[in-house]
């Protein structure tokens, strides 16, 4: 079952600006000082490719009914997290021509 | 560079999956899991950007995103009362009132009649609020109901008084180590009138360098309701104290049953930035599955450092409710449950703060379910909608994301933090 928007309903405040339900705030991401993630949860349930970790590989699914993936790019990072630090270990941009 | 964003490695992305046809599978063989500590977490995270721009959407706009844990959960992270910083001698000062306990830069007092921690300061700095006539530490069970809550949980949980606890104390008693100071209470959580209540058995564990491990039996007694909206408990910090970084599920609200769109990460917000201004003030701004929390002031000094920590009983516990080890879930806000609940609309809170900040530091909050088509007590199971519904599905809260009214071990660990620690902005 989706649920979109389960504490009210609607996507926007009555001021036009999006409820978390559409998108949340932007916060600092302190972990990843060159990016700034938006967090949406309409565009979390409709997003068009999914993936998941089975072993070592990663299994990626193409929902899209007529499109392949080729107009995207991808970047993978791997972050390890600790009590104090975040080290990204590995991080590196699909670019391809 | 620091050692928070280092780059050690890099490999390139097979192009391969990007040829996925509509519909199916691709996989990508994982780069090997880099070295770390037992009790660090490795995740990876995938993001898919458009390449070229559109109609509606630039070059470069996230389409999707995808993060996965890597490896095994890490090692129980075992919070270890921390490493006496300093060897100063713990003394205990025992008056009609209170119990005083204090080292060389640090002091903490319980109150004799009532068992609550009534004063916490650290380098002459008080960590809890001052001259409060509300207790500072408290078990809380009450969250201000949600629009689907107050269709139908909230009011259950209004009849059993769940909005009314309060606490008397039975005994409290003082031992002492020459490393630590325990204080060990028995009270009793009631709502008045009604014939039941919880017995909480609450131990502190203080060490020399004045922090306290926090251990906490919550047990029902009498007859109960079925289930409460948070088990956790309530801090009135300093009103300084509003700034939070964290690791775990962020940056956004997140509940048990809406927290697919959060991200495991190091993430840091003010007390305005946690609060979600919903239509209705109601429950709002919770994180999940937090590792650590650090609470400080603007300037990132001061405050403290929460790290749950394993209680006694926990794991089988744990394993019944399928939780994963460590993670609590947690608010900070200016608003009392109370306030929010009287609010009708945003404007109400208007002047309504409290003078202290209040961080509420949950095992378990209840998700905020669906009133999608109605309260629970209309919902027929039949409908075209409902037949296909599951337990988890149905209107209300889900049935495993309902926080049963059962015996609940809890314990935390509060350190207060010598110096500033990590970036400043």
């Amino acid at each position: 079952l989706i649920r979109l928007t389960p504490q009210q309903d609607g996507l926007l405040f009555s001021d036009h600006t999006p409820n978390p339900g559409l998108v949340s705030t932007a916060i600092f991401d302190i972990s990843t000082v060159a990016d700034v993630y938006y967090k949406i949860e309409l565009k979390k349930t409709y997003a068009p490719v999914r993936g998941w970790v089975e072993g070592d590989q990663l299994v990626i699914e193409n929902e899209y009914l007529f499109n392949g993936l080729d107009h995207l790019s991808a970047d993978m990072k791997i972050e390890v997290f600790g009590d104090r630090s975040v080290s990204l270990l590995s991080c590196q941009v699909c670019k391809t021509e | 560079m620091t050692d928070r964003d280092s780059l050690i490695s890099s490999t390139v992305f097979p192009l391969e999956v990007l040829t996925i046809d509509p519909g199916k599978q691709g996989k990508v063989t994982l780069p090997p899991i880099p070295k770390h500590e037992p009790h660090e977490e490795v995740f990876l995270a995938v993001i898919f950007r458009q390449r070229t721009s559109t109609a509606w959407a630039d070059a470069g706009y996230e389409v999707a995103s995808i993060q996965s844990r890597l490896g095994s959960k890490p090692a129980a992270s075992i919070a270890t009362t921390p490493a006496n910083i300093q060897t100063s001698e713990l003394s205990v000062e025992h008056t009609q009132q209170a119990y005083t306990i204090s080292a060389a830069d640090w002091s903490l007092a319980f109150d004799r009649a009532t068992g609550f921690l009534s004063s916490w300061s650290f380098n002459e700095r008080s960590l809890l609020h001052v001259n409060s006539s509300s207790p500072l530490l408290l078990p809380d069970f009450w969250r201000a109901p949600t629009d689907n809550d107050a269709a139908s949980d909230a009011k259950d949980w209004k009849r059993w008084g769940l909005d009314s606890m309060t606490s008397s104390l039975r005994s409290i008693s003082v031992s002492q180590t020459p490393s630590h100071i325990t204080i060990t209470t028995s009270s009793r959580m009631a709502p008045p009138i009604l014939a039941w209540g919880f017995i909480v058995n609450t131990t502190y564990d203080i060490s020399q360098s004045g922090a306290i491990r926090i251990t906490v039996n919550i047990k029902p007694s009498g007859a109960a309701p079925r289930t409460v909206p948070h088990v956790g408990i309530l801090l009135r910090l300093d009103s300084s104290l509003d700034h939070a970084s964290w690791f775990g599920l962020g940056p956004g609200e997140a509940y048990a049953d809406k927290k697919a769109a959060q991200r495991i990460g190091l993430w840091s917000a003010d007390i305005d930035e946690l609060h979600t201004p919903y239509e209705v003030p109601q429950e709002n701004g919770n994180r999940m599955d937090t590792r650590w929390l650090r609470i400080s002031d603007e300037r990132g000094e001061g405050g403290l450092k929460v790290r749950m920590v394993r209680s006694e009983g926990e794991e089988s516990q744990e394993k019944e409710q399928e939780q994963e080890q460590g993670l609590f879930e947690w608010t900070l806000s200016r608003y009392s449950a109370a306030t929010l609940e009287a609010a009708k609309h945003p404007c109400d809170l208007i002047g309504k703060e409290e003078d202290a900040v209040l961080l509420r530091l949950d095992k378990k909050m209840a998700g905020v379910g669906t009133g999608a088509c109605g309260p629970r007590e209309y919902c027929c199971g039949i409908g075209d909608v409902c037949a296909w519904m599951s337990t988890d599905d149905r209107a209300g809260i889900g049935e495993k994301y309902e926080v049963k009214c059962v015996e609940w071990n809890l314990a935390f660990l509060l350190e207060p933090m010598r110096r500033a620690c990590g970036p400043r902005y």
